[in-house]
């Protein structure tokens, strides 16, 4: 007995690694869109359009299409923080990483609503949008990503960010801060200010120096570039540092929290910073990204904890602390998973399974994550790391022995496809997440 | 159904005051400090993050607002990490020229663990506060310390108050650079690498001492304290290692 329970679940394993995430959806939407068809198996209303909830969406319809869904996302084009930093280098235009919620409307009947979701009432269990309308639904789903954390850094506020941008949600504020390059004499410094852990894309700010290189290189190439940081050690460290001396020599310097790297105070108008320690830098280019929390609307929710950040049970990514809210994405405490849009994407497939399976009145499978950071040094020098994830006694651990990180002393071929590796990965996600064909 | 509800109630009055005892009791270093007093377990508050990305460095800030009689203030604290290899993380002498409590520093857990921190005051008096932490190696991150970094100290910095006034409480900062090796590691080879601490840093005022702080293991490389003060003038500032090398700042 116990021998056939085993080569199930080792064959049922096997069918998985086939079918990737989408196995793990309970086999009902048949029955349901065909014995109901008539009547709403339950209502949906998803926050935000991003990697999380535009897959959560998509995924609940594809897992039972008599679900109603609602998606709610203020924005017609949704730009992507992959691949922004191409856009600041001038590789890439912004439209090429913008997305719309045309094929979630058109081929899968989500409802979406362009309007700004202000507040949330989860016992009545309503949702009031900034156009008046309010909207009742029997799950909810926040992927509601990062707001920053305003004036954390003394004098770095909303009106700071039009001078010196973070440019951490892309669109506009990507814009301004190219612009800022742009207009950077040869000679010129740009300085960029990272916060600690935790926060959106660990390897982001890194790839975003190597990217900015790449254009100063070309077009300023006795600029400097100074990374001023709240941490000791980041994400692929060892990766980052051979291929900036590789391929930028000294132009980028790292000053790390112990050598006064932490950005204490911003003056946005003079473009000049403070350390912890009384350091003061001058910029000409100034990219301050502060620290972060869950976006706002998971406060009205009532789902962020002391830290922030939305407290998540990992089977489902319901809220620990309100019943039938489900909440994916950087906003939630998902470590060692990162905040990542990979990840977020991940999540939506398994809450929007876990909310399948709540209306069926069925227990969701245990789901199993992978995710994939890539960076470029420059548009033809990839680098990865990559990482498995599961549950293990409640928690998320990191598979041991799964994923790994780009060899140190790789090829500059391997390098090559893997930069060409992360244009199939953004393409692929893309179109997963929004139908967007690339 | 009621009796299910009766019979969790009553389960709960038995679990309750076992898991009372159990908690901070069951760990020595902490009990060797308190001994028989019963510590108060309000007016203390520990700050740290719920969950820690990078266990090398972990915020940790200490505030003490519980009541005080007149002609009492607390002259020391601890901060203890139970499931360290060593449970000493850093400690606090503390004299009546500190305006308030409420000190930070960066500290080093191996693993999830429960945080404790102990305050005593010149009555004798006891405040325990206490904070779980989940130790977690985010994805996409990496930790570790520096391995290559000399093990001497370097670069002691003070930062005071942007514009300090005398009789108002400001927070200053100070840091000095040091791998902070535990004797817990070990090299390439195999071999345990030699204990080498910053021990101290004393920070006086006109000669009378203001606070200490002792540093163990568990505190992070390149030890980092702040603090808040509301005199800011003859202030000195000595660092001293375990080989009793020792390091000067004065303001």
């Amino acid at each position: 007995m116990s021998d056939q329970k085993n080569l199930f679940s080792s064959s049922r394993r096997q069918l998985l690694k086939g079918l990737g995430l989408v196995s793990i959806f309970p086999a009902i939407s048949a029955c349901a869109a065909t014995g109901t068809s008539k009547a709403s198996a339950g209502r949906v209303v998803v926050i935000g359009g991003g990697f999380g909830g535009a897959t959560a969406a998509k995924y609940i319809k594809r897992g039972n299409p008599a679900i109603d869904v609602t998606l709610v996302e203020p924005n017609k084009t949704f730009y992507t923080c992959p691949f922004s930093n191409l856009v600041l280098a001038g590789e890439r235009q912004l439209d090429s990483i913008g997305h719309n919620y045309d094929e979630l409307q058109q081929v899968y009947g989500v409802k979406v609503v362009h309007a700004l979701a202000q507040d949330i009432d989860p016992v009545a269990k309503r949702v009031s949008l900034s156009d008046g309308q309010s909207l009742q639904y029997d799950k909810l789903l926040l992927s509601p990503g990062i707001d920053m954390r305003w004036n954390a850094i003394e004098g770095y506020d909303e009106a700071a960010a039009e001078l010196a941008p973070h440019a951490w949600k892309a669109g506009p504020q990507t814009l301004i801060l190219r612009q800022q390059l742009e207009a950077m004499e040869d000679g010129d410094t740009f300085i960029m200010s990272v916060p600690g852990n935790p926060f959106r894309c660990p390897p982001g700010p890194y790839e975003r120096a190597s990217l900015v290189a790449h254009y100063l290189k070309q077009h300023k190439p006795r600029s400097k570039i100074l990374i001023l940081d709240g941490k000791d050690n980041f994400s692929k460290q060892g990766l980052f540092t051979a291929g900036w001396q590789a391929h930028y020599g000294d132009m980028i310097e790292w000053v790390s929290l112990s050598n006064d790297g932490r950005v204490v105070r911003v003056d946005a108008a003079n473009k000049e910073v403070e350390t912890e320690f009384g350091t003061r830098h001058k910029a000409a280019a100034l990219n301050i990204i502060p620290p972060q929390k869950a976006g706002f609307i998971a406060d009205r929710a009532g789902v962020t904890d002391q830290s922030g950040w939305v407290p998540v049970n990992p089977v489902t990514f319901e809220s620990t602390q309100v019943k039938d809210i489900y909440v994916v994405g950087d906003a939630t405490v998902a470590a060692p998973m990162p905040k990542s849009g990979f990840a977020a994407n991940a999540q939506g497939k398994v809450a929007a399974s876990a909310i399948v399976a709540a209306f069926a009145g069925i227990t969701p499978l245990d789901p199993v994550w992978a995710n994939t950071c890539y960076s470029l040094i420059n548009p033809d020098y990839g680098i990865s790391v990559a990482d498995v994830y599961r549950v293990q006694d409640s928690q998320i651990i990191a598979v041991e022995g799964a994923g790994g990180l780009s060899a140190a002393d790789a090829s500059d071929n391997i390098r090559r496809s893997e930069a060409a590796y992360a244009v199939g990965w953004y393409n692929a996600i893309s179109q997963d997440t929004w139908g967007t064909k690339l | 159904m009621r009796l299910v509800v009766l019979y969790t109630f009553l389960l709960s009055l038995l679990v309750m005051p076992l898991q009372v005892f159990a908690d901070w009791q069951r760990f020595a270093a902490l009990k060797e400090k308190i001994q028989d007093m019963t510590p108060i377990e309000s007016g203390l508050e520990l700050t740290l993050p719920l969950v820690a990305d990078d266990g090398s460095a972990v915020p940790l800030k200490v505030t003490f607002k519980g009541s005080l009689a007149e002609d009492e203030h607390i002259t020391r604290l601890w901060i203890l990490a139970d499931r360290n290899p060593n449970p000493d993380v850093i400690d606090f002498e503390i004299s009546e020229h500190i305006p308030r409590i409420e000190l930070s520093t960066r500290i080093r857990l191996g693993e999830s663990q429960t945080v404790y921190a102990l305050a005593q005051s010149n009555q004798g008096n006891l405040w325990l506060a206490q904070q779980e932490v989940r130790v977690t190696v985010s994805g996409c991150l990496m930790s570790g310390d520096d391995t290559t970094a000399e093990t001497v100290m370097s670069q002691p910095r003070v930062a005071l108050p942007r514009n300090p006034v005398a009789g108002e409480a400001a927070e200053l900062r100070t840091m000095i650079n040091h791998p902070m090796e535990t004797g817990f590691r070990e090299d390439e080879q195999g071999n345990l690498i030699a204990q080498q601490l910053v021990e101290s840093l004393q920070v006086t005022r006109a000669d009378q001492p203001v606070i200490t702080a002792n540093f163990h293991t568990g505190t992070s490389a390149n030890p980092f304290v702040a603090f808040f003060l509301d005199q800011f003038d003859e202030l000195t500032f000595s660092w001293t290692d375990q080989q009793g090398q020792q390091l000067s700042e004065q303001r």
